[in-house]
């Protein structure tokens, strides 16, 4: 997101806003409230006196809460005021906002406060790609003291009540406040938009029948969480900054699905463009997370299996088995323009909820969950052995059936361009890329194990570790590029090899479907100049056809690749290089205040010597938040051995010391701590 | 279309276990409105997977609201029924999550493309 955005969230309803707490359709980003995938507000433009108004600071309260401290005209030409205003906004589900005019003269003031207020109804898809054009209808309503702005197109409704606790003159494009302010006196009103869905009450009432939290649970429910968190110290002070940082932005991004179990709550993947549920993006958050909040991982399980695909549906790509792409709640979906009802076009998703399932296991002791979910991982299992193997050869494949609105590339790197040949070509369907090999052949091997220590059936954990080790033997002979010494980014549809050098060779080591001899050459690869940046490792090795530093998937890095590639890295007993790649990273939090964006460019880091913000990236993004977790969880080799958690650190040049108190798991709670040899001081804790 | 949505009832009663289900209980019962302003309801109870149908009144866990067009639809796997929920054809109250489970129990779209075989085409 651009820096002058300010932005507030709960769940998946946020507000995005300039500095000075404007939104304004025509702003250089998006900027609005925004609900269930909906814009409701589109226009919220205050003026004094006709001026508008420029910032002096802006405070981030909480995440769902900020001040703005404003002045008329633009606060560039300052100079002193005899007035200043206070905007203090809140977002639960609903909106308010507290707007108060301080007059600093000691005559009485009069002035003309006028807000501007309009409503699109945008659907999440209709800005992102750039064409609103409703076919529904738009109307306002002044009613009363409530500016009604309302959309409907059939049974479907959506509507934005606005009031202000002050009378005000409404008219259909806002509202006005004649007002006087005594010397040194205030003025202050309250105004509020509900978010309305069927029947009058607020969108997610009116979908699930249940009353919304209050902002007072809100703010209890933050601050128990992070009490709950592990505590971390250490002499970096980039790494503490991203860590508190992270740790706020993931229980922001944390959103009851309305299938949720008991009101929990799982990551959703990111602003402005991924607040909903991504099955993908929850299963890696949760994964990195584990170690520091193992219940998110709990509640991703639950609600990925109740939407578990059952059927074969070609619009949404969707086969008995499949874990789920993406789910919406807009337009769009609603009628079926899009196929988010929910989508089912990821080939990993399905293996990478075994995988979950068994890491939970192995840092919770959770028992009873994984019995209970042995029906779903049984069927994400056999679906990688159906469905998933499109060619009848063992590995996992993915052909788009729904060509129109469906997802060319099904696997994490979803962009059309992403998955290319060293010359550039793109290749036929179906398309085997090389990462999800592995994420199979861990969710066999993973899979196996719980079937023989839970679910009691021997016979099918030695039928799947079978299926794993012919699959490495396989793979490691099939898509391995002679030539080039390292693993192809994918296979084509004729088994040929699609040639390109990507990250995704160093996505694969966390599997294990690495052959041992040859992880010092793709290590060799991932440090050497065509990939490694000396931020991170870039999704496209400088050199192929395709690469951009600045192209979504081929060339910028992605911190969540990184602390993947990071933790693969040390699986293999690697340390220096995965603390190499962790201190480029932690190195780069510096840049963007402790808050790791979805991409930065790819550029070198000598050349340009700060990483350059990818132009749309989200921020916060769910899995590039979690990286941090896992990073530090992969510095201080932090694994659970049974009952006990081992702790194994070694720490980049720059880290001095590291220690996490604290971390639940099935131990109850333990300490992890590193220490350089080479540390001048020892701390004492 | 009254025809269907009985058929699938009974379809449902038959098939006895649904292993997709094995994780939900409660009861739903379906207000299924016709154009003649009569309400059929039909009561599906859910015990861990045993699935068993009945037409008699008890305490539902949530209610399902649909007319009967658009539900023989949905039990044909010709609508949606998540998409028509986000329309507000489909009413759900109650617990959500045992609403959304039903899903389970409907038949994809007829005529769906089966990826398996592709398999050795090329």
């Amino acid at each position: 997101m651009n820096r002058n955005a300010v932005q507030i969230l709960d769940g998946n309803t946020f507000i995005v806003s300039d500095r000075s707490g404007d939104m304004d359709a025509d702003a250089p980003f998006p900027t609005g409230l925004f609900s269930f995938d909906t814009r409701f507000i589109s226009t919220w433009a205050l003026s004094l006196n006709g001026q508008r108004l420029g910032p002096l600071t802006v405070d981030d309260l909480d995440y769902y809460h900020t001040r703005f401290f404003l002045v008329p005209g633009s606060a560039v030409a300052y100079t002193d005021s005899d007035v200043s205003i206070i905007r203090e906004r809140t977002v639960c589900q609903d909106m308010k906002e507290v707007l108060t005019i301080l007059n600093h003269l000691h005559t009485p003031a009069e002035f003309t406060v006028r807000l501007d207020v309009g409503a699109d109804f945008a659907d999440i898809f209709e800005m992102k790609s750039g064409s609103i054009r409703k076919r529904g209808a738009t109307s306002t309503r002044v009613d009363g003291q409530c500016l009604r702005l309302c959309y409907e197109r059939e049974s479907f409704r959506r509507e934005a009540a606005v009031t202000s606790s002050i009378p005000a003159d409404i008219d259909e494009r806002g509202m006005t406040f004649q007002i006087r302010v005594g010397p040194q006196e205030t003025w202050t009103t309250l105004l509020e938009v509900q978010i309305l869905g069927f029947n009058g009450s607020n969108v997610r009432e009116s979908l699930t029948g249940r009353p919304v939290r209050s902002r007072d649970q809100l703010k209890r429910d933050l601050d128990e969480w992070l009490a709950r968190a592990p505590r971390l110290a250490t002499d970096n002070d980039d790494l503490l900054t991203s860590y508190r940082r992270s740790l706020v932005d993931l229980a922001a991004l944390r959103y009851t699905p309305l299938t949720a179990v008991d009101d929990r709550s799982m990551p959703s993947a990111g602003l402005p463009w991924f607040m909903s549920i991504f099955g993908r993006d929850s299963i890696f958050t949760s994964l990195q997370a584990l170690p520091f909040a193992p219940g998110l991982a709990a509640s991703t399980l639950n609600v990925l299996s109740v939407t578990q695909g059952t059927k074969l549906d070609d619009f949404r790509d969707c086969e008995p088995g499949k874990i789920l792409h993406e789910v919406r709640y807009g337009e769009s979906a609603a009628f079926e323009e899009q196929p988010h009802s929910p989508y089912y076009g990821s080939a990993d998703t399905s293996p990478l909820f075994v995988v979950l399932l068994d890491e939970y296991e192995r840092w919770t002791g959770d028992v009873t969950l994984v019995r209970r979910m042995e029906w779903p991982a049984r069927a994400a299992l056999q679906w990688l052995r159906e469905y998933g193997d499109a060619r009848g050869d063992g590995y996992v494949w993915y052909a788009p059936r729904n060509t129109t609105t469906g997802l060319e590339n099904q696997c994490w790197k979803d962009s059309w361009n992403s998955i290319s040949y060293h010359d550039g070509r793109l290749p036929g369907f179906p398309r085997a890329t090389c990462e999800l090999q592995g994420y199979s052949y861990d969710a066999k091997m993973r899979g196996a194990r719980l079937a023989r220590l839970f679910w009691n059936d021997p016979g099918y954990a030695d039928q799947l570790e079978r299926e794993a080790a012919d699959l490495k033997q396989r793979f490691n002979r099939d898509f391995w590029v002679e030539d080039g010494q390292f693993y192809a980014l994918a296979l084509d549809s004729d088994g040929g090899q699609v040639d390109a050098l990507s990250s995704n060779i160093g996505h694969l080591l966390w599997s294990g479907i690495v052959d041992d001899g040859r992880v010092r050459t793709i290590a060799g690869h991932l440090l050497g100049p065509k990939l490694f940046t000396g931020w991170g490792v870039r999704t496209l090795a400088k050199g192929e056809a395709r690469y951009n530093p600045i192209g979504y998937h081929i060339g910028t890095v992605w911190p969540f690749d990184n602390s993947f590639i990071a933790w693969g890295l040390r699986r293999y007993g690697l340390k220096d290089e995965a603390g190499q790649i962790a201190g480029g990273i932690i190195d780069a939090t510096r840049f963007f205040d402790g808050r790791l964006p979805e991409a930065f460019g790819g550029y070198e880091r000598e050349l340009t010597k700060y990483p350059v913000e990818y132009p749309t990236a989200c921020s916060p993004q769910a899995w590039s938040t979690g990286a941090i977790f896992l990073l530090i969880r992969t510095m201080l080799g932090m694994e659970p051995d049974g009952d006990r958690l081992i702790v194994d650190p070694l720490l980049p040049s720059h880290i001095g010391w590291l220690e996490v108190l604290d971390v639940p798991g099935r131990w109850g709670k333990a300490d992890a701590f590193g220490r350089r040899a080479d540390f001048p001081h020892v701390h004492a804790p | 279309m009254a025809d269907t949505i009985a058929a699938f009832f009974d379809g449902l009663q038959r098939g006895g276990h649904n292993r997709y289900l094995e994780e939900v209980s409660g009861v739903i019962r379906f207000d299924v409105d016709g154009d003649d302003n009569a309400t059929d309801r039909w009561f599906l109870e859910i015990k861990n997977g045993d699935v068993g149908v009945s037409r008699e009144d008890r305490e539902p866990d949530c209610v399902i609201r649909v007319d009967r067009a658009l539900f023989g639809e949905i039990v044909a796997g010709r609508a949606n029924m998540y998409a028509a929920w986000l329309r507000n054809r489909v009413v759900f109250e109650g617990n959500t999550r045992l609403a959304r489970s039903f899903e389970f129990a409907l038949p994809g779209p007829p005529g769906a493309h089966d990826p398996r075989q592709d398999r050795g085409r090329r």
